[in-house]
């Protein structure tokens, strides 16, 4: 696939984002002009591309709704909840073709319910392919009985060059009918001047049919190097001409010429000719924009000087032009870049901040003082250069969640729910490839709320709550972390029926004791659904495990909170980004060991007499607080030397959320720039490890996986 | 194939029997500029008119100009379904003083 197909895929995926969005937002803001235009734009600025690229069945397809639009927009047809909900199909329905058409897989089934689609919209009968392509102007024109204006001139050797104008003029009368017809022979000289075999005669002519001006244009095609051709459009598609000029693509560049010719205001005949005349007038080729003004007289005057099009429609795409170059300067700032190579700048980051750890070690290690300032400089020039390459990764939030507008929408109608969405924290941002990664389960967690959690409005009701639930979204950044929120006013969880289910699978014994939360964190697990039937919205088989799988393979953490009667609450903390962190470095005996700062919440020396250990209980009081603990050396495994016992242990308070824990460690090493190298296959079962990393000296540390080891050490608390 | 031209009433009655076309016009042009210097007012008989062009039409149009700068008439009589059509098509029926008149009436040929 060529890299115009590409974007044409990109720019249509996004103008249906737009046209979903201003669809959603259209049925609490019914008449709203600017949401018409931004659906109407979108269709319209697909089928003109799609034209464009020969994509037939979506121009086939866009074309009646654009239609349908437009009908909408001048207020003959308006939105309900009817029409809003077959043009969020027809939005649907266009985006499977264009994945259909760029990717050569178009399938009969596609076409067939493109067809029964438009049925349903226009109430007509599907014409076949052809006709709705060609009848694109047909339609625009309204009904018959508008007259268009083809003013010919032929020029002296017209004749001689095999041109008849009576056979043009015929033809033309097969098109449509010539409602009139005046032959000027004005320029005619006197007999004994005259060269019979020259011609000097011209034509107006008043005609009616049901055409584009290109079809008329086509005619006299073949006439027009030995004819002057002018073609007026009658008023109302003139009319029509400047709602187009409105409808342009924004395109600074392009001449006003250029603009007219696309909206069809022109042909491009006539385009070219106005631009020779400014040559003329000039004597320079007009390169660019500087030459549309005086001295040479624009094209614009030029065309209405020669009849071509009216003064109206000319001063109209003027106007769009400034609009548009303004709106350029603003766009300008903005470049599309293959995220493949936002992958690489970040990777060859991470080789920087490697290496320059092995340079500052080299320097230590020579003690090499006078090069401690120019390497404290360009340390910190890498470290801007870090933060700036994984910012260009960052995009917002906001778009993903709003998504979910017609999740939610479709959904609640599904069930016959009323449910509002209500977003938060929209523009808090955080790694495209995690966004990328969260979809599907945030997904599955929102339906499981529209569907498990929120009431009919009958339950509600009688529960004395608003008949409308609400369904929160929420996102906003928490130490080094982007925690996200899904929260719903619904029945919430029923921890007796977890239980129960839970036990009847034997997931737990009858006899053991579960604080509320592990209780909820049951539903995590695989196998265990209170609801007994599912339905095609959610309990399809994935599951919450599924979920949650997905949330730690990003190194994140799922929490649920729920109050029955009154709501859940899941709560998902992720990490910014998965390339470069700042990185906490400790030492147990001889290895090394990463943990992301972002978790640290302090470090605490030996003797400071601050923390007391239980080994026994396993806990750690820290100042009165009790903490689980983990020892590093015997967690991991790690064989003690002889001298092990004398040495000076020190604590490291770690939080996520609201869990904390405390990791005795042998050595505190201070701060780090850490590139997260992924684990090898070997190493991905492995509880407590996430990632590894290698030093300045080369030597490889491994990064800690700070959730499962609070986990871990909870647990062992909870047992002793 | 020829144009023929006999006097009748003053007028100049001519019969068209050829095109009139681009390949005919400025060799029927000479003859007919020449009778409409001669005779004044001309009768033009279309009825055998093969095929006839727009270079045919402004033929007959600067025919009507010449006749007219001669103070002069011209008509044009019994159009042939060909000639009608496009005389009609153009609009100019009128102007050229079409008659449906026949041809053969009280008019030798000569």
């Amino acid at each position: 696939m060529d890299d115009a197909t590409q974007t044409f895929i990109q720019e249509a995926d996004e103008l249906l984002v737009q046209m979903e969005d201003a669809l959603l937002a259209l049925e609490d803001d019914p008449g709203n002009e600017e949401l018409i235009n931004s659906v109407f734009r979108a269709m319209h600025t697909i089928k003109g591309a799609a034209g464009i690229f020969g994509f037939d069945p979506i121009v086939t397809f866009t074309h009646p709704v654009e239609t349908v639009l437009d009908t909408v927009r001048s207020g003959a047809r308006s939105i309900d909840s009817e029409l809003s909900a077959l043009l969020l199909e027809c939005k649907d329905h266009t985006a499977r073709l264009v994945a259909e058409v760029t990717a050569s897989e178009l399938s009969d089934d596609t076409l067939e319910q493109g067809a029964a689609l438009l049925h349903r919209l226009t109430g007509e009968a599907p014409a076949s392919v052809k006709d709705q392509v060609e009848g694109a102007a047909e339609e625009a024109s309204g009904p018959a009985n508008e007259n268009w204006l083809i003013s010919l001139e032929f020029k002296a050797d017209a004749f001689r060059n095999g041109i008849d104008p009576v056979s043009f003029i015929n033809y033309l009368s097969n098109m449509g009918e010539v409602v009139d017809l005046v032959l000027h022979d004005d320029r005619l000289p006197p007999a004994d001047e005259a060269d019979p075999e020259s011609c000097y005669l011209g034509f107006d002519i008043v005609f009616r049919g049901e055409v584009a001006k290109s079809d008329i244009a086509s005619v006299f095609e073949f006439a027009e190097d030995d004819c002057d051709i002018r073609i007026l459009p009658p008023d109302d598609i003139e009319q029509h001409f400047l709602e187009l000029v409105d409808e342009l693509p924004e395109d600074h560049t392009r001449r006003l010429g250029e603009m007219l010719l696309e909206v069809g205001a022109i042909t491009s005949h006539e385009l070219s000719e106005s631009l020779q005349i400014q040559i003329t007038q000039d004597g320079t080729p007009p390169e660019d924009e500087e030459s549309e003004k005086p001295p040479s007289a624009p094209v614009g005057e030029i065309l209405v000087q020669r009849k071509a099009v009216s003064e109206a429609v000319v001063n109209k795409a003027l106007g769009r032009q400034a609009q548009e170059r303004q709106k350029a300067t603003q766009e300008a700032r903005l470049i599309r870049v293959n995220s493949d190579k936002l992958g690489r700048l970040i990777n060859l980051v991470g080789e920087l901040v490697i290496s320059n750890a092995a340079i500052k070690l080299m320097t230590e290690k020579h003690g090499l003082n006078d090069m401690n300032e120019v390497i404290a400089s360009a340390e910190h020039l890498i470290e801007e250069i870090r933060d700036n390459a994984l910012q260009l990764r960052m995009v917002q939030i906001g778009e993903t969640f709003s998504r979910f507008r017609r999740v939610v929408r479709d959904v609640s109608k599904e069930l016959d729910k009323e449910i509002e969405l209500v977003i938060n924290g929209g523009d808090t941002e955080l790694d495209k490839t995690v966004v990328e990664k969260i979809n599907d389960p945030l997904t599955h967690l929102v339906r499981n709320a529209l569907d498990h959690g929120i009431e009919s409005p009958r339950e509600r009701a009688r529960q004395g709550k608003p008949a409308k639930g609400t369904l929160e979204l929420n996102a906003y950044h928490d130490s080094g972390h982007i925690v996200i929120q899904i929260k719903d006013d619904g029945a919430g969880l029923d921890k007796d029926k977890i239980r129960a289910k839970a036990e009847a699978i034997g997931m737990i014994k009858p006899d053991q004791v579960l604080s509320d939360k592990e209780l909820y964190q049951l539903i995590f697990a695989p196998g265990l659904s209170t609801k007994e039937k599912a339905n095609n919205l959610s309990g399809r088989g994935v599951g919450m495990d599924v979920v949650r799988r997905n949330i730690e393979a990003l190194r994140g953490i799922i929490d649920i909170d729920t109050e029955l009667g009154a709501g859940t609450t899941v709560t998902i903390h992720l990490p910014l980004t998965l390339a470069i962190i700042d990185g906490f470095m400790v030492g147990a005996e001889n290895e090394r060991y990463i943990i992301p700062l972002s978790m640290v919440e302090e470090c605490v020396e030996m003797d400071s007499g601050d923390w007391e250990l239980s080994e026994e209980r396993r806990y750690v009081n820290l100042r009165g607080e009790v903490l689980p603990y983990l020892r590093l050396t015997s967690f991991l495994e790690i064989p003690t030397s002889d001298s092990a016992r004398d040495k000076r242990e020190s604590l490291v308070i770690v939080r996520i959320g609201n869990n904390k824990a405390g990791f005795v460690v042998d050595e505190l090493h201070g701060e780090l720039q850490t590139v997260i190298k992924p684990l090898g296959k070997i190493f991905q079962g492995f509880k407590g490890i996430s990632g590894s990393t290698v030093l300045g000296s080369g030597e490889v540390a491994l990064i800690l996986d700070v959730q499962g080891l609070i986990h871990t050490a909870m647990a062992q608390m909870g047992v002793h | 194939m020829s144009l023929d031209i006999t006097k009748v009433d003053n007028v100049g009655y001519v019969t068209v029997d050829d095109e009139l076309t681009i390949y005919t016009a400025a060799m029927h042009a000479e003859k007919l500029f020449a009778w409409a210097r001669e005779f004044r007012s001309l009768k033009l008989d279309l009825n055998k008119v093969s095929e006839i062009d727009c270079a045919g039409v402004q033929l007959l149009l600067l025919l009507k100009n010449e006749v007219a700068h001669q103070h002069g008439k011209l008509e044009l009589v019994s159009p042939n379904e060909a000639v009608s059509r496009v005389l009609t098509l153009l609009r100019l029926s009128e102007r050229l003083a079409v008659t449906e008149e026949s041809s053969s009436e009280g008019v030798s040929h000569g």
